[in-house]
């Protein structure tokens, strides 16, 4: 539906985007999250047509929309956005607003698709009111019934939920997906909040500096990140010092303070007896007062259901994070004996 | 494969520098309407080329003190007076609660629709009529002119008292500070770039000034220029008297320049605040309520200060525009009408377009010195209206002798003056001197339509033409009637560049009363004045709604 080959981008003499390729099934909802700077925005536009390429091309449907020698205007390309401040127009009500983009339909096809989008949106009561008489969430689905309303090949969406409030995102980004699905649309938002992108997106694209670190599920960005980055950048967690030896019939073992784990495949030779950071997530740690690994409570906070606690390992000083049932009430200065229950190992 | 790769790239490079043309032409026209904007001040400083020792001799051991003495001492009376009357206005009407508080809160604007020379002639005949004293002096002029000047302090004194949050005031209490030394200690400290800035454009008007000045005959810089240039026939010198007036106006301009930026950190709560938090510190704004005497003492103050500066004037004009009623000439103030109107409306349209396209450049345009460039052009403000009016008879007149000279050769006839004398120098003039004023409102409004906005309507499948006629046109329809009022009225009441620029024969309602009055055909003049400022009031209305809406 969308693919992205070898995409290079350059504003003014500066490079943005290097090397990146991504693509997108029909119907599927994907995400681009990174850091602020990370050229997410940049790339976002270069797919609406704002942004000539360096290299590359990208296909929507199969047609070459953008490459280095061709360059599809954005108001040819079908592509529906929705902007990080929703970019409503003040003067036009809420219908005008939905049908701006349908002037090429007849009176009646425009009133048919606007009735069905407010229907979709819950917005039919409000489509002679005026952008500044509604909510932040009704604005935020007034701006996607906009964008919806040409039925656009494909859907971007730049930070949608940061103009609004964040005790309300999460239930608004499970709304926007089922409206999302609903239509059947083919979908890039671009977050640097993984919340968002956990709970809206089917598959992630995690960028750093102008290029993709991995592109995968939610799942396997927490549970088996191919690079440092990716690490330390998705869900919470701390690296602890080890070293990869040999080991009989493993593929090898990765030595910590914190004990031995066997590490899922086999390493090239270069990394054998080399320093290196084992990924331990919170939720990694059972207690076990007889464990020969005692560490101390050196901070805590209370999260409800949970503890998150800080662990110091006191015989090699390293830090851990450590989130435990709140029945666990340790307080700062105790010992706990804990051990590591690793079902992936990872470390680099 | 070498050759094609040669290709492509002559191609991307063809294509970047194409892109870079298309965004270069917001730039290109941008320099060149500022280059045409900036010809009058060019004109001056070449006039400074050719400096005549001997001229200079006589003028120094003669007239240069007075014109110098006058000009400062006129700035500084002025400088004072409206400071002390604005800042004392805009603090009762904002700490105290008193009879009538809330109708002076934009009353006392009313003064800004007087220009300051029709005042003069108004006060002059009144006591020439009552015959108490001669008020044809520096110290005259000074009074007359602060008090149609003082409105500019008041009002940014009045928005900078408001905006200090209640909770300074309730520390100061806390602390043991009386409402006086809260006054000199905090209010007026933080209220200071606001107050500074009023105070140099009263400063700047006052020393732009020819009306006043010319009809008390009082030597000053804008006298002496016309002296210089219409009297003794010195073109060059009056051009470098001109481009020591604008410097001096420069001066004040960059000192009130510079104290901002050294107090910028002063204007933090000027920043728009949680719309909660702003309504509960306006609602819980105690204003302290005085004993019936100072309650009755501050409303004498208010109300004296618009008798004097508004209400008497204006009632003096009335009476005696309505005693020349029945033998008023109709069909030559008809003509004065038409003539003033038609000048303002086509200058307002005119410089309301270009305000648009600097703007428009500003917008588009990826080079950050069309930012530079529009700054430029809008300092056009700064320059007095017969410095103005020299800076372009000097380019003007050489055009017109080069055109005659180029014509007669090739067909053997003269075509006479085309831009001097002609109504194309006095649109001239009216640009460069209110481009600033219309483009303050063009650009706000522009910078209120998001870029986002226009990326939306694009990618919703719509050309750039429908993004100006269905999006911009219609949020813009606000801003560009504001500036072609506010440019209106100003041309309306312009007095020293269009006395010099216009066409022979042609006159405008300003000149008209000046005439009138320099002729001491005081009651005559009043009925163009009250013209003027009938039509003056409305952009105080204006400017009062605007701050109400705030």
């Amino acid at each position: 539906m969308l693919k992205l080959e070898n995409i290079q981008i350059a504003l003014g003499e500066k490079q943005i985007i290097h090397d990146v390729s991504l693509s997108l099934a029909s119907g599927d909802i994907g995400c681009l999250l990174g850091p602020s700077g990370c050229g997410k925005t940049t790339l976002l536009r270069a797919i609406a047509g704002f942004i000539p390429l360096v290299a590359g091309t990208i296909r929507i449907k199969g047609e070459t929309v953008s490459s280095s020698q061709q360059h599809i205007d954005v108001t040819q390309r079908k592509v529906g956005v929705v902007f990080q401040d929703f970019a409503l127009f003040p003067h036009l009500t809420v219908g005008q607003n939905i049908v701006f983009g349908l002037h090429q339909q007849t009176t009646q096809q425009q009133q048919a698709r606007l009735t069905e989008l407010l229907d979709l949106t819950q917005l039919t009561e409000y489509a002679d009111q005026y952008p500044h008489q509604l909510s932040g969430g009704q604005q935020q689905r007034v701006a996607i019934a906009r964008a919806l309303a040409p039925r656009p090949e494909i859907l971007l969406l730049d930070e949608p939920f940061s103009a609004l409030d964040p005790s309300l995102r999460e239930s608004l980004a499970l709304d926007i997906k089922t409206l999302l699905k609903y239509e059947g649309v083919t979908a890039l938002l671009i977050t640097h909040d993984q919340t968002e992108a956990f709970t809206i997106a089917d598959k992630i694209a995690v960028m750093n500096d102008g290029h993709i670190e991995q592109y995968a599920s939610a799942y396997d960005l927490y549970h088996e990140p191919q690079t440092y980055f990716v690490a330390n950048f998705v869900g919470e967690g701390r690296f602890i010092q080890g070293r990869v030896v040999v080991a009989p019939n493993t593929h090898g073992v990765i030595q910590t303070a914190l004990g031995e784990f066997a590490v899922h495949e086999e390493p090239a030779l270069a990394e054998y007896e080399k320093q290196a950071l084992l990924l331990v997530r919170p939720d990694d740690f059972v207690v076990e007062p007889t464990s020969p690994y005692q560490v101390t409570v050196i901070g805590r906070a209370f999260r409800g259901a949970h503890i998150l606690y800080t662990f110091r390992h006191a015989d090699s000083g390293q830090d851990v994070l450590c989130l435990l049932p709140s029945h666990h009430d340790y307080q700062v200065g105790t010992t706990v004996g804990i051990r590591l229950e690793l079902e992936h190992v990872i470390y680099f | 494969m070498a050759i094609t790769s040669v290709f492509t790239s002559l191609g991307r490079s063809f294509v970047t520098s194409m892109i870079a043309v298309l965004r270069d032409t917001w730039f290109v026209s941008a320099l060149c309407l500022c280059a045409l904007l900036g010809v009058p001040i060019i004109a001056i400083l070449w006039s400074f080329t050719d400096i005549s020792l001997p001229l200079w001799t006589h003028l120094i051991d003669t007239n240069l003190s007075l014109y110098i003495g006058n000009s400062l001492l006129l700035a500084l009376g002025v400088g004072i007076g409206s400071g002390v009357l604005g800042v004392s206005l805009a603090w009762c009407v904002t700490q105290y609660e008193f009879w009538g508080r809330s109708w002076f809160q934009w009353a006392l604007l009313l003064p800004l629709a007087m220009p300051a020379y029709i005042m003069a002639y108004t006060y002059t005949g009144l006591f020439d009529d009552l015959g108490w004293f001669d008020s044809r002096s520096l110290i005259g002029a000074i009074a007359f002119m602060s008090l149609v000047l003082y409105p500019y302090v008041f009002m940014l004194a009045k928005t900078a008292f408001s905006g200090q949050q209640q909770q300074y005031q309730e520390v100061a209490a806390t602390l043991g500070i009386t409402r006086s030394a809260y006054f000199l200690k905090i209010a007026l400290p933080i209220a200071r770039p606001a107050v500074l800035t009023g105070v140099a454009l009263a400063m700047m008007e006052a020393l732009a000034d020819y009306g006043t000045v010319a009809f008390f005959g009082i030597s000053t810089f804008t006298t002496g220029i016309f002296r210089t240039w219409f009297g003794m026939g010195e073109m060059q010198l009056a051009s470098q008297l001109a481009g020591g007036l604008a410097l001096f106006v420069l001066v004040v301009l960059g000192l009130e320049k510079h104290s901002r930026r050294n107090m910028r950190f002063y204007q933090t709560q000027d920043l728009p605040v949680n719309k909660d938090t702003s309504a509960r510190a306006r609602s819980t704004k105690s204003l302290s309520v005085q004993s019936s005497i100072s309650h009755y003492a501050l409303s004498a103050y208010c109300l004296s200060v618009l008798l004097l500066a508004f209400i008497v004037p204006v009632t003096q004009l009335c009476v005696w525009a309505l005693s020349t009623l029945e033998h008023i000439d109709v069909t030559e103030y008809w003509t004065l009408l038409v003539n003033s109107f038609s000048l303002a409306l086509f200058s307002s349209i005119l410089i309301v377009l270009i305000a648009l396209c600097l703007s428009y450049a500003q917008r588009f345009a990826k080079t950050k010195s069309v930012g530079y460039l529009t700054q430029f052009a809008a300092l056009g403000y700064a320059i007095p209206g017969t410095v103005l009016a020299i800076g372009i008879l000097q380019p003007f007149g050489w055009l017109d002798e080069q055109l005659n000279y180029v014509w007669y050769q090739w067909f053997g006839e003269y075509i006479g003056l085309v831009f001097s004398g002609t109504f194309v120098a006095l649109f001239f003039a009216y640009c460069v001197r209110f481009l600033s004023v219309a483009m303050h409102n063009t650009q706000t409004g522009l910078e209120r339509i998001k870029p986002n906005i226009d990326d939306a309507v694009l990618t919703l499948g719509r050309g750039r033409l429908s993004l100006m006629r269905r999006i911009h046109f219609p949020l813009l329809r606000k801003s560009l009637l504001a500036a072609s009022i506010l440019v209106f009225v100003d041309v309306l009441k312009e007095l020293p560049a269009t006395l010099i620029l216009r066409p022979f024969n042609f006159n405008t309602l300003a000149v008209k009363a000046f005439e009138y009055a320099a002729d001491e055909r005081l009651i005559a003049a009043a009925m163009p004045s009250v013209t003027i400022v009938i039509i003056g009031i409305i952009p105080v209305i204006m400017l009062t709604r605007a701050m109400q809406q705030n």
